[in-house]
């Protein structure tokens, strides 16, 4: 038995899951890259020091985080810590290696492990404070990353739609888009585009106040918001909002408003 | 409201380093990403990051660590023949054979040539890649070579 309280235990399960299903999400692909094809070719960049740029780092660090499943399975105080530790560290990495830095994937992971990394620190504890700064760090913690993105779309290139009609509306395969091209005239389909765009940084908008809003209300609207923006999407998009939305979850199930001491 | 007021009046009655860490952290970021739409330093550096290009390890490990899904306008040319903004924002386009596809962020991404890299040491020709982004009416141009030489991919930076 874990002598850490059930309530944490929980708490850091469901999240530690969540984010190692979005991490591994797109692992039929990142096994071939991974461990195949950047060590069949490997590049060479000027531009960042090589260890940057080496293949063994974006190996070890893409694989590492399996390891933390020895912490859900096995929850005590030290395991918890050394796995949110290595979450840190390999997201971290992975943030700036050249092979693994443009997937939205690690910078979320790397805030969620951020604030897992925190809570294991805490796990032992089991006073209002900590549960009351568990809820408002999620909720920063959430409306930092669409912060990011909603601050990134304010721009005559978004406003207008231009951008999303041509990665979605133009680009994208999969259904809806390839209907809508099929079936729409070219001037709708860009007044679709125009108001998908500002229907979006609309939600963005209000999941990055999401820190001034109750917590429920956070935690159901954004996880019903975010998996709305995987549907609209693609399913990769999983990877990078799975950590988030495991965070969001688990604090539902920690005592509701404690009076602070 | 109530719980972020809550957290507030607690940091002010015990201030724990870990949690006082945590929200200066998140705090900090959050400041760095409300500048971007005002402050064109700040732009550049984002820029920067978006084209792999950064100032010092310093500046890529902050602005990686920055939030940035689906910012900025990026897009990226591919051709065999060296390209450069006049060509591609010209009216009747580069003149030269090319390929341009619209990229969400991290458009230099389509210089590491996922998935495609046997093919491209297998054709053992150079190909030029150039990213463009746009944002608030500023515009960002990188130019890149990628080269073959034995099993890998060399990609430079054409200043």
């Amino acid at each position: 038995m874990s002598e850490l309280p059930r309530v944490n235990v929980r708490v850091f399960r469901i999240v530690a899951s969540a984010w190692l299903l979005g991490w591994f999400w797109k692992a039929w692909f990142f096994v071939g890259y991974y461990f195949g094809e950047i060590w069949a070719h490997p590049l060479r960049y000027g531009e960042l020091p090589r260890v940057l740029v080496h293949p063994i780092v974006a190996s070890i660090t893409w694989a590492s985080p399996l390891l933390v499943v020895i912490a859900v399975v096995y929850p005590r105080a030290w395991t918890q810590r050394a796995a949110t530790w290595l979450m840190v560290a390999a997201s971290l990495v992975a943030c700036v290696h050249l092979e693994t830095f443009s997937d939205a994937t690690f910078v979320t992971s790397f805030w969620v492990a951020l604030w897992l990394l925190w809570f294991a620190a805490n796990a032992h504890r089991t006073d209002a404070a900590l549960y009351v700064h568990a809820r408002v760090l999620a909720q920063c913690t959430v409306g930092l990353v669409f912060l990011g993105g909603v601050v990134g779309k304010l721009t005559a290139e978004y406003w207008s739609g231009d951008a999303f009609y041509q990665l979605y509306f133009m680009q994208k395969a999969g259904w809806p888009y390839s209907w809508l091209r099929e079936s729409v005239a070219p001037d709708t389909l860009h007044a679709l585009a125009t108001w998908f765009s500002r229907s979006v940084i609309v939600a963005e908008l209000a999941l990055a106040l999401g820190p001034l809003a109750p917590y429920r209300v956070v935690a159901i609207g954004g996880t019903i918001a975010m998996i709305g923006m995987v549907l609209i999407s693609t399913f990769y998009l999983l990877s990078v909002m799975a950590c988030l939305i495991g965070l969001l979850i688990a604090l539902l199930f920690v005592p509701a408003d404690p009076p602070l001491g | 409201m109530v719980e972020l007021a809550r957290a507030i009046a607690d940091l002010r009655r015990e201030r724990t380093t870990g949690t006082v860490a945590l929200y200066a952290a998140i705090g900090a970021m959050m400041m760095l990403l409300a500048s971007l739409p005002v402050c064109g330093r700040v732009q550049d550096q984002f820029a920067r990051a978006h084209h792999a290009r950064p100032t010092s390890l310093a500046s890529w490990v902050v602005f990686q660590l920055a939030p940035k899904m689906y910012s900025f306008e990026h897009r990226v040319w591919f051709s065999r023949e060296p390209l450069t903004e006049f060509l591609v924002t010209r009216p009747e386009g580069p003149g030269v054979d090319n390929e341009v596809t619209s990229i969400n962020h991290y458009p230099v991404r389509a210089a590491r040539f996922e998935s495609m890299r046997d093919e491209i040491v297998r054709r053992g020709e150079d190909v030029y890649v150039l990213v463009r982004s746009a944002y608030r009416g500023r515009s960002w141009v990188s130019r890149y070579v990628v080269r073959v030489d034995g099993r890998e991919l060399v990609l430079e930076v054409i200043e």
